[in-house]
């Protein structure tokens, strides 16, 4: 196999073209990044805060019922004593997702349409962020069924663990790479709007998009791990780590875009 | 950008202020129990 000619490797020329080609959609996407990652802490900050200041309560609170004998994790959580504080707490986990998902879909969207923008696929910024959002609704919700799944087994191995400390943690290794399929379809279904993207890809291309990829992120982590480790200024190092990971980001999405244009495109 | 487009950011900015604010008030929202007041609940309850 001519490894030149795959669509891999031709297409991850035709995006670095593109992206030279529109220096102020590679600069607004980076800034978009940026945004993104500074908001998302912004406004999760707080409620993470509460999350955990409720937890802590609960938690006292039910080694303190439990000393009394009273066993049942999940019954004493719901029972008359606890349930006002265990309804709070769902209730600003629930306010966490949902603050999570407009912001992801807000930036994320708008970073995505820039990268259609960069391909010289135009779409209408109305239309497209409409669709984004509309199918971050699914994944949002496969996201939180990860974090119960992950809860619930990560407290069922630390059970199994006090019987047998060395036993594998088979289903939470399952979980994870359910999630990590979960990541991929995700962003296999960003370029074209498409929820079953990934499993209307051939296999082939859906290897070699994410292989490369992978290794891209790889590479650019490697670099950044590495830079961190520099005797220099801490913010400098950010400065290094902003301008080497967001235009990357932008790479990553024009690359998807590009490659599935062979497969999904509209036009 | 077209009409609707900017309608849509215009949609974004406010969700956004409505976020901060939120966020930034949680505390009156959500006001933490004091260890004693989350005693006092488990007390009376039982």
């Amino acid at each position: 196999m001519n490894l030149s000619k795959t669509i891999a490797v031709t297409e991850i020329i035709n995006s670095l073209q593109l992206i030279k080609k529109n220096p102020f959609w590679l600069v607004t996407s980076a800034i978009t990044d940026g945004l993104f990652i500074l908001a998302l802490g912004f406004f999760t900050g707080p409620v993470k805060e509460k999350i955990t200041e409720h937890a802590v309560l609960i938690s006292n609170q039910l080694s303190t019922l439990m000393a009394q004998e009273k066993t049942g994790l999940l019954k004493l959580m719901f029972g008359p004593e606890l349930s006002p504080m265990t309804g709070k707490l769902a209730l600003i986990m629930l306010m966490l997702f949902a603050i999570t998902y407009l912001v992801y879909s807000a930036f994320q969207g708008t970073a995505w349409w820039m990268a259609k923008n960069i391909t010289e696929q135009k779409t209408p910024y109305k239309e497209y962020l409409l669709g984004f959002a509309k199918i971050n609704l699914v994944w949002i919700a496969v996201y939180i069924l990860y974090k119960i799944l992950n809860f619930i087994l990560a407290l069922r191995y630390k059970i199994i663990q006090k019987f047998s400390p060395t036993s594998p943690d088979i289903a939470g290794n399952i979980l994870l790479i359910l999630f990590i399929l979960a990541i991929i379809a995700a962003y296999m279904s960003y370029p074209y709007l498409k929820i079953k993207s990934l499993f209307k890809t051939p296999f082939k291309i859906t290897a070699q998009l994410i292989g490369l990829s992978a290794v891209i992120y790889l590479v650019t982590d490697f670099i950044l791990t590495n830079t961190n480790k520099l005797p220099i200024d801490y913010s400098i190092k950010i400065i290094i780590g902003i301008i080497i990971l967001m235009p990357v980001f932008t790479l990553l999405r024009v690359y998807a875009i590009r490659v599935l244009s062979h497969v999904h495109a509209r036009n | 950008m077209e009409k609707g487009d900017w309608l849509i950011v215009i949609i974004i900015i406010v969700l956004l202020v409505i976020i901060a604010l939120l966020t930034s008030n949680l505390d009156k929202f959500f006001p933490t129990p004091t260890v004693k007041e989350a005693v006092t609940q488990v007390v009376n309850a039982t």
